[in-house]
């Protein structure tokens, strides 16, 4: 559509003169349609148009009109073959017809049609999080693809800003990390077609499903870390005749100037370890080892102590703090028995930071560290350690490092440390017997010359030892109807949270009669509530998202705990907060839209916008399966055995434009044309942009090239700014190149498709014809480019239409090799990367871009429509395209502004009403 | 797991668990006609043309590169070629390919938006003969890919009706513990409480979203029908006849047997009468592994449009390969006696792909795979080859009607195939 058809559009409009269909609509389609979709037996495509007599049939019939005004909107019908076309302003006319009938309301219901009521399963991810906020926990309940391997400690929209240098670690993709039932797991969702995962109609349930919501559910709640890790679910099943013990707080805070450090989550790379530090009992802490604790961290259940500090002498008998836990709310408390110092030492290579502790009296070369665990439950305490004792230049001897345990016994590792400064560095590992915890810590190094023995680097792993009960401990007397009111409240708040609205009296019978069940059938008070809890987790009102009829008028508005559930599964994929939920509780929320909104967008769960909606949106949850030719494409592997690929940091450079716009509220025109990017080292090389990183960004430590290295180099992130519009927006990111390539060439075809679909969402219909392919290619002799082939194909008469619109994108993109890099040839023919967009010539990416800048208005319709689609959980229909221009036109007056799109969804009419009918 | 983990729990079984369970009298009538089983085995992207399908047709076909692994098979097999399906425009070529292969609905009838599913061959002949079993029917899949790329269209081959895809497992030990019950199984009151649930909410919504609710509540009846038969059953398979699986194995070869495997015991059993298999989705353009086969992932699909004879050879390999499973379930279920013959003869086992040439998506031509003889049903023994247009859905109509269905069209079928029945 031109410009000028398009400012007709708008006039008409506006000017609310909607085209006559009797007189001004029914000779078009006469002139230009019905020769082909008429009324005959077969008319074309199976689509008849003559039988619509009437603007009243028409109404009672809407549907087809929608994908009418998409084929003539982009020219694709009448078919551009055809010599007869209709002049701009005819073209216009038609389209405006078919906008106003859009609008209007559907004589059925007497209003506009807002869509049906949702009703659909939640989705893996949505589970996840629903049980996850349900019992308050920071890990997820299990390990799923749809999880990216990324460390989100950068994201933080509440900052209103993404700065310019981030530190974004990746874990290997597949590879486990700490979850809450690490075996246990739920289908996938299958998108739909040319959806998302959460559209309703695409979920089915059946036997085997349900079996597996009642298995996982009991799993969950039965499971010992579950109680271990929520305080919610403890008070939930606990024993109203056994008073909880008090959990034993933190003692007293520490005097002012007592060290507290924060446990680190990583020991330090293994470069400077000798590997081949094996003799006598010393235990080299192994890769497994340091896993462990890092997948402890976020369990709450372990760290490091990187003793860091300029210079701090601790004195004998005053501990020092380490902060674990989740909320930082438990301590390693260490205690040494002599003066300690923590210090940095030149002529030492420290595994972490720029310090190390030691004696601090010159000579002693002994120091001996008590080891307790404060806050968290009670009988936790140390259960694994290691540690790096260190070298220093010109010093080496043995060093004998001593534990002692709970029980009494001891363990002893003595291992004679190499001379050099780092080069004798060793790690020593201690794991206590079974039922035992580590109470303490013996470094001696009388035997080692120099006058100090030092280390680094001390990790820990923490569990919980079942501490006896106490005999004659507390029971409290509890009557028999205080402990049936004491279960009915507890059950009463957990499945109104857990079914997301109010509920009777009768639901809470239902599961206190499981409670009951349980109980008669000899489970204690725990037992009979885990039980319980279990079957929540099952029970339809718990998987389904649902909207009941209210059997009023045809047409509702939602009510608050309705909208509340909307909007906390389309921001978060998770359900309401407490605030949300106090909003709607006090029927208020309504009225608070706009700005309960606002708060949720500045709320770290808004992650999920990003990581569930724009990955899906932009297929970038095929990236990981892409597997370009590791010969012809050697940038994109690298490492030992080629382990190193580029799908992180592709994924990770397109999410941090995503969070981006959405942190900072830009517009989202970014998404296409950002004169900005996000880059690390491997993608800087592959963009061939080196030159943009701060000077040094490339350069790695001395000597090291062990792939835990790179990985710290590589998780360094910079925003820079772009010198030229080739790349910058999502079109031109490695990512969606290399998910739309096959592993050994580009595909046109396959990024034009992405493009039409993700950009524009009008993706191409599938091939009416499956045999076209063959043929062309018969004629398709050697040598050619990929795109010479396609030219042969798009030329058949049937494909035409379709690849006039595939086509211009794809071979704009022919610039770009298969994993996303800059080329001039492809094979032996040079890229032509020519074509033309909107009646307006280009030759490259930029110029594609530019042409497609022109009218912003078709991508931000595009996005619109997904977003909303996403937000409904449903597909767009005709009665929908007034919706979208609605938002549209407000979002425009604000530049675009991510926030003012999803405010135009929130206010929505079909984000706030149900059709009844 | 290797084969003779297999082996060991099996050795040559005479038990005969459908007639252990029936009275004394009831067992003398019955002894004659054990009961019919179904198997269908699905691959995606249709076969190389070249090496697939024998030129000769009755019973002395020859052995083509992709068949080789039915050498010894050739009195229990039935070859037919050239059925033809009609593709509906509209919707993804490969899309369809599985999710209709087996439909019920003709291609004129499109109930699921664009694409004409409907109840499929093996959910008609399950509630025809599956219904006293502990699971009427059993939908297994070997994709194992994590990506969900592609639409439910592509997962599945079973639908119990228009746009209702049956959910496939996976995971080996999941349908193992299914079978055997080794992981528990939810109890009555349990299943009440989310029944009461259900209804009450059902009561609460409106007419199109009742019917998508009926899911659930269809799903509860019927696992509580299913935990009733698994107890019973549960009375005479006391001890799971192989070790429980510990998860999907590495070696594709292997998680392709396993899940074969687990067909043979279920029927052996008499667990299930029938099952489904899809041992690869359409399309998915992952590359995979084909352990022992390459040395590098393939990528079936882009095999299919890739030119060259290096292309083609891949492909019969991977042909060849997947015959070799059908080969293996063929196999073991002849290995293990049965009344008077062997499991077999009451077996249909079929396989097949939605497409025969997989570079033109040509859905016309398609060659299917039988073997058994669905307890006297059917005569097997030659390769027939169907000139002119005669419709898949006639040798679906001629199963069905084995099996004891009572319809005389199904989807666009123009008649039985007579020639097929004994």
């Amino acid at each position: 559509m031109s410009r000028r058809v398009l400012a007709f559009l708008c006039a008409v409009a506006s000017a609310h003169a909607a085209p006559d269909f009797a007189r001004e609509v029914l000779p078009l389609l006469e002139a230009h349609c019905f020769d082909c979709h008429g009324d005959e037996a077969k008319p074309k495509g199976g689509v008849n148009l003559e039988r619509f007599g009437t603007d009243a049939a028409v109404m009672a019939d809407r549907e087809v009109w929608a994908s009418v005004f998409n084929k003539v909107e982009s020219h694709q019908m009448p078919p551009p073959k055809r010599d007869a076309q209709p002049t701009d302003a005819e073209r216009a006319k038609l389209l405006a017809w078919i906008a106003d009938i859009a609008a209007r309301p559907d004589p059925k219901l007497g209003a506009r049609d807002p869509g049906r009521a949702v009703l659909r399963r939640l989705t893996r991810l949505e589970y996840n999080n629903t049980v996850r906020d349900l019992f308050g926990l920071k890990l997820d309940i299990f390990a799923f693809p749809e999880r990216l391997p990324v460390d989100k400690k950068y994201f933080d929209p509440a900052a209103g800003k993404m700065g310019g240098r981030l530190d974004i670690p990746v874990r290997e993709f597949g590879l486990k990390y700490a979850v809450l039932l690490p075996d246990a797991g739920l289908p996938g969702e299958n998108r739909a077609e040319h959806g998302f995962h959460n559209r309703g109609e695409a979920m089915n349930l059946s036997p085997l499903l349900l079996e597996k919501y009642l298995a996982l559910g009991s799993a969950i709640t039965h499971s010992a870390k579950l109680a271990e890790l929520s305080p919610v679910f403890r008070a939930l099943i606990a024993d109203p005749a056994v008073p909880l013990r008090a959990v034993a707080r933190a003692g007293a805070q520490p005097a002012g100037d007592a060290p507290v450090f924060d446990a680190a989550s990583d020991f330090a790379p293994n470069f400077n370890v000798p590997n081949e530090a094996r003799d006598g009992d010393v235990v080299t802490t192994t890769y497994q080892h340091r896993f462990g604790i890092r997948a402890a961290v976020p369990e709450g259940t372990g760290g490091v102590w990187d003793a860091n500090a300029r210079s701090l002498v601790v004195k004998a008998g005053s501990p020092v703090r380490v902060k674990f836990g989740i909320d930082r709310e438990k301590a390693l408390v260490i205690t040494p028995r002599e003066d300690m110092w923590i210090a940095g030492f030149s002529t030492a290579t420290e595994t972490s930071g720029e310090s190390l502790f030691t004696n601090s009296t010159k000579g002693a070369k002994q120091l001996t560290l008590a080891l307790a665990v404060e806050g968290g439950q009670p009988g936790e305490g140390v259960t694994e350690l290691g540690l790096c004792v260190l070298s220093r230049k010109g010093e080496g001897g043995p060093v004998t490092v001593t534990v002692r345990f709970t029980g009494g016994g001891t363990a002893r590792l003595t291992h004679k440390i190499p001379v050099g400064e780092g080069a004798g560095n060793t790690f020593f590992g201690f794991r206590a017997p079974e039922g035992q915890h580590l109470t303490e810590l013996l470094l001696d190094g009388s035997q080692f010359s120099g006058s100090y023995v030092l280390a680094d680097d001390l990790g820990f792993l923490t569990k919980r030892i079942a501490v006896p009960e106490e005999k004659g401990g507390v029971v409290v007397k509890v009557s028999s109807g205080d402990r049936q009111r004491i279960v009915r409240e507890r059950l009463g708040g957990f499945l109104a949270r857990a079914f997301r609205r109010p509920v009777e009296a009768r639901e809470v019978e239902r599961y206190a009669g499981v409670f009951s069940d349980a109980q008669k059938a000899g489970a204690n008070f725990e037992g009979a509530m885990r039980g319980a809890l279990g079957v929540v987790l099952a029970s339809p009102d718990f998987l389904y998202l649902s909207e009941a009829a209210q059997n009023g008028p045809a047409v509702r508005s939602l009510n608050d705990h309705e909208l509340a559930n909307r909007l906390a599964y389309f921001l978060w994929s998770a359900p309401p907060d407490a605030e949300l939920r106090a909003a709607a509780d006090a029927g208020r929320l309504r009225g608070d839209l706009a700005q309960q909104t606002r708060r949720m967008l500045r709320d770290p769960r808004v992650r999920e916008l990003g990581e569930s909606f724009a990955v899906q949106w932009l297929r970038l949850d095929q990236l990981f399966t892409a597997k370009p030719d590791p010969k012809l494409f050697k940038g994109f592997y690298s490492g030992q055995q080629g382990k190193v690929t580029l799908h992180s940091p592709m994924l990770v450079e397109a999410l941090l434009l995503f969070e981006t716009v959405l942190v900072e509220d830009r517009s989202i025109l970014d998404f296409v044309n950002a004169d900005y990017t996000w880059l690390n080292p491997q993608l800087a090389r592959l963009y061939a942009l080196e030159a943009a990183l701060p000077a040094g960004a490339l350069a790695k430590r001395p000597g090291d090239d062990s792939t835990l290295v790179s990985a710290k180099t590589n998780s360094a992130w910079w925003r820079v700014a772009l010198p030229e519009k080739s790349r910058g927006g999502f079109i031109t990111m490695g990512a969606p190149l290399t998910v739309t390539s096959l592993p050994f060439r580009t595909s046109p075809v396959k990024r034009g498709a992405w493009l039409l679909e993700t950009v524009f969402n009008r993706p191409p219909q599938e091939p009416k014809i499956a045999f076209v392919l063959k043929d062309a290619e018969k004629t398709s002799a050697t040598a050619q480019s990929v795109r010479q082939k396609f030219e042969l194909h798009r030329n058949q008469p049937a494909c035409f239409s379709c690849h006039i619109r595939l086509d211009p994108p794809g071979f704009a993109l022919e610039a770009f090799d298969p994993i996303g890099a800059r080329r001039t040839r492809d094979g032996q023919q040079p890229v032509d990367a020519h074509a033309e967009w909107n009646g307006r010539a280009f030759d490259g990416p930029a110029g594609f871009k530019a042409a497609l800048m022109e009218k912003p208005e078709e991508f931000v319709r595009g996005f619109i429509e997904h977003l909303l689609s996403y937000a409904l959980g449903r597909k767009l229909e005709i009665y929908d395209m007034p919706t979208v221009q609605e938002i549209q036109s407000a979002a425009a007056k604000d530049g675009y502004r991510f926030s003012a799109i999803i405010d135009g969804i929130v206010a929505s009419y079909p984000f706030r009403n149900v059709r009844e009918k | 797991m290797h084969r003779r983990t297999f082996l060991r729990g099996l050795g040559v079984s005479l038990a005969l668990p459908w007639l252990e369970a029936m009275a004394p009298r009831a067992r003398a009538a019955a002894a004659v006609k054990p009961p019919q089983r179904f198997a269908f085995l699905y691959t995606p992207n249709g076969y190389n043309q070249q090496t697939f399908a024998p030129k000769t047709v009755g019973a002395e076909w020859e052995l083509t590169p992709a068949l080789e692994p039915l050498a010894g098979l050739r009195k229990e097999l039935t070859i037919c070629t050239g059925l033809d399906r009609t593709f509906v425009g509209g919707t993804g070529v490969h899309a369809q390919c599985g999710a209709c292969w087996l439909t019920s609905s003709p291609p004129s009838e499109t109930l699921d938006g664009g694409f004409p599913t409907n109840a499929t061959l093996d959910q008609i002949i399950a509630r025809e003969i599956g219904g006293e079993t502990a699971l009427p029917s059993l939908e297994l899949s070997c994709n194992d890919f994590t990506d969900s790329k592609e639409t439910r269209y592509y997962e599945c081959i079973s639908w119990a009706a228009p746009g209702y895809a049956a959910n496939v497992e996976k995971n080996p030990r999941a349908v193992f513990q299914r079978l055997f019950g080794t992981a528990g199984r939810p109890t009555r009151s349990v299943l009440d409480v989310v029944l009461a649930d259900a209804k009450a909410l059902q009561a609460r919504l409106g007419r199109a979203d009742r019917e998508k609710l009926g899911e659930y509540l269809e799903s509860v009846r019927a696992t509580e029908h299913r935990i009733e038969l698994a107890e019973k059953a549960a009375k005479r398979v006391r001890k799971p006849p192989i070790p429980e699986p510990a998860g999907i194995p590495e070696q594709r070869g292997d998680y392709l047997r396993l899940m074969g495997e687990l067909i043979v015991l279920a029927f052996q059993n008499d667990l299930t009468r029938v099952a489904s298999l899809i041992v690869d989705p359409e399309r998915w353009d992952s590359p995979r592994m084909f352990h022992g086969l390459f040395d590098k992932p393939q990528n079936h699909h882009v095999l299919t449009h890739t030119k060259g004879d290096e292309a083609k050879a891949a492909l019969t390999k991977i042909d060849r390969f997947h015959v070799e499973l059908f080969a293996h379930v063929v196999g073991r279920l002849r290995s293990i006696r049965e009344g008077e013959g062997t499991l077999l003869d009451s077996c249909c086992v079929v396989m097949g792909s939605g497409l025969s040439d997989g570079d033109t998506h040509k859905y016309s031509d398609l060659e299917v795979l039988l073997a058994g003889r669905a307890a006297g049903a059917l005569t097997p023994g030659a390769h027939h080859h169907f000139a002119g247009e005669v419709p898949l859905a006639n040798l679906w109509l001629t199963l069905a009607q084995s099996a004891g269905v009572k319809r005389e069209r199904f989807a666009d079928s123009t008649g039985a195939i007579n020639e097929l029945r004994a």
